[in-house]
């Protein structure tokens, strides 16, 4: 069987499952909450972190966004996608705290308040070998992922990142899809300058 | 298809976002298009230089630990408690309802007042209006069992009325404050 056949067959059965938790879940089923928490809250977390370039932040925040994606799974229709439906909520968190405060501006190091750069701290649970090796790179790529402006940058992260089509994509951030195709290929078109001028590339 | 267009659409081609038909063309133009297959390429690298190196962070367990203690507190998502969960997450929906509840409360109790001390009043009106009433008919009966002889004449009045030595009875309006 072709791998891409596989990865249908793959994406069947998560969804046949997610349905079953969806349901179990809607019922005060905090096991099967726990199991869709398991499937999303790394992508969650990750996708707020991208946008609010905080660890501590992007924790709380997840944290709020399962809360009310609970709360609400009972307005959820049966035909509505439920990872763009995710997406959106933690989305409306991270502009939410956007409002309370400054933008993010990152300075050259990319450290948060406790001075530690945010490649260490991804790095923090992994082979420390691994994190010296990365370490310059990843500094480079989240430069390059903060200096984008949040527009583009949400589009960028949802899209090369997080692999999420363009419909889903227009669904998250409430614009139509001319306008989030075009914003992302700007948004692409930004990140290759950015990467040629701190790899100096000619 | 001309460079302009094969540049606007890039983008969605790398994703797999263009209509089959669209992609067929661009790939053709991109073969035969060095330029253009230059511009492809850097976008190309550029966005797998991020998506591979970009690294993640892995949810710390206590963010689950809270999430449930959390969960545990709070309705089932759908149900009669469910309901009323909006409650939770709108707390000023909440307060809202409370202060109305509050006045609604206090103008109950400011009419009922009101009305108790409305009956009180019209319940004195008409105790004087058959206190009245009374003495009228007492006088009344007076006239016609004594001979009119007895009865002392009073000013310009005559026998013909039997009313009229009844003095009119003042009767307060309890409605009217000036008059109290």
């Amino acid at each position: 069987m072709a791998k891409k056949d596989l990865n249908a067959v793959d994406n069947f059965t998560d969804a046949v499952l997610l349905v079953r938790w969806i349901e179990e879940a809607k019922r005060g089923d905090i096991g099967a909450f726990q199991r869709i928490y398991g499937q999303f809250s790394r992508k969650v977390l990750n996708f707020i972190f991208r946008m609010v370039a905080s660890v501590e932040e992007a924790e709380d925040l997840t944290q709020e966004t399962f809360i009310t994606v609970y709360q609400k799974l009972g307005s959820l229709k049966e035909d509505a996608k439920f990872e763009p439906w995710l997406f959106r909520i933690a989305r409306n968190y991270v502009y939410q705290k956007y409002r309370r405060r400054a933008p993010v501006t990152v300075s050259v190091d990319l450290r948060d308040e406790e001075g530690r750069a945010a490649a260490e701290l991804i790095d923090e649970r992994k082979d420390p070998q691994e994190t010296f090796q990365a370490g310059e790179l990843q500094r480079v790529v989240h430069r390059v992922i903060f200096e984008l402006p949040e527009k583009y940058r949400e589009v960028f992260v949802l899209s090369a990142i997080h692999n999420l089509s363009y419909q889903d994509i227009s669904e998250i951030v409430g614009r139509s899809l001319p306008s989030v195709k075009t914003d992302i290929h700007r948004a692409r078109l930004h990140v290759r300058k950015l990467v040629k001028d701190y790899m100096r590339l000619p | 298809m001309d460079c302009q267009k094969c540049y606007d659409d890039l983008t969605a081609y790398l994703d797999e976002e263009l209509p089959v038909a669209e992609a067929q063309v661009m790939k053709l133009h991109l073969e035969k298009c060095a330029p253009c297959r230059e511009e492809c390429e850097g976008l190309q690298s550029s966005t797998s230089l991020i998506a591979i190196h970009v690294g993640e962070i892995d949810p710390a367990p206590e963010i689950w630990q809270q999430l449930r203690s959390r969960l545990q507190e709070m309705p089932p998502p759908t149900g009669f408690f469910g309901l009323f969960r909006f409650l939770i997450g709108y707390r000023w929906v909440a307060a809202l309802g409370t202060v109305a509840a509050t006045l609604l409360l206090a103008a109950g109790m400011w009419g009922t007042l009101q009305y108790r001390r409305t009956q009180r009043e019209l319940e004195s009106y008409m105790n004087d209006y058959i206190r009245m009433r009374n003495t009228a008919e007492q006088l009344h009966t007076l006239r016609i069992a004594q001979p009119a002889s007895a009865i002392e004449p009073m000013g310009h009045h005559t026998l013909e009325n039997p009313f009229a030595e009844i003095r009119p009875v003042s009767i307060t309006n309890p409605f009217r404050a000036e008059e109290r």
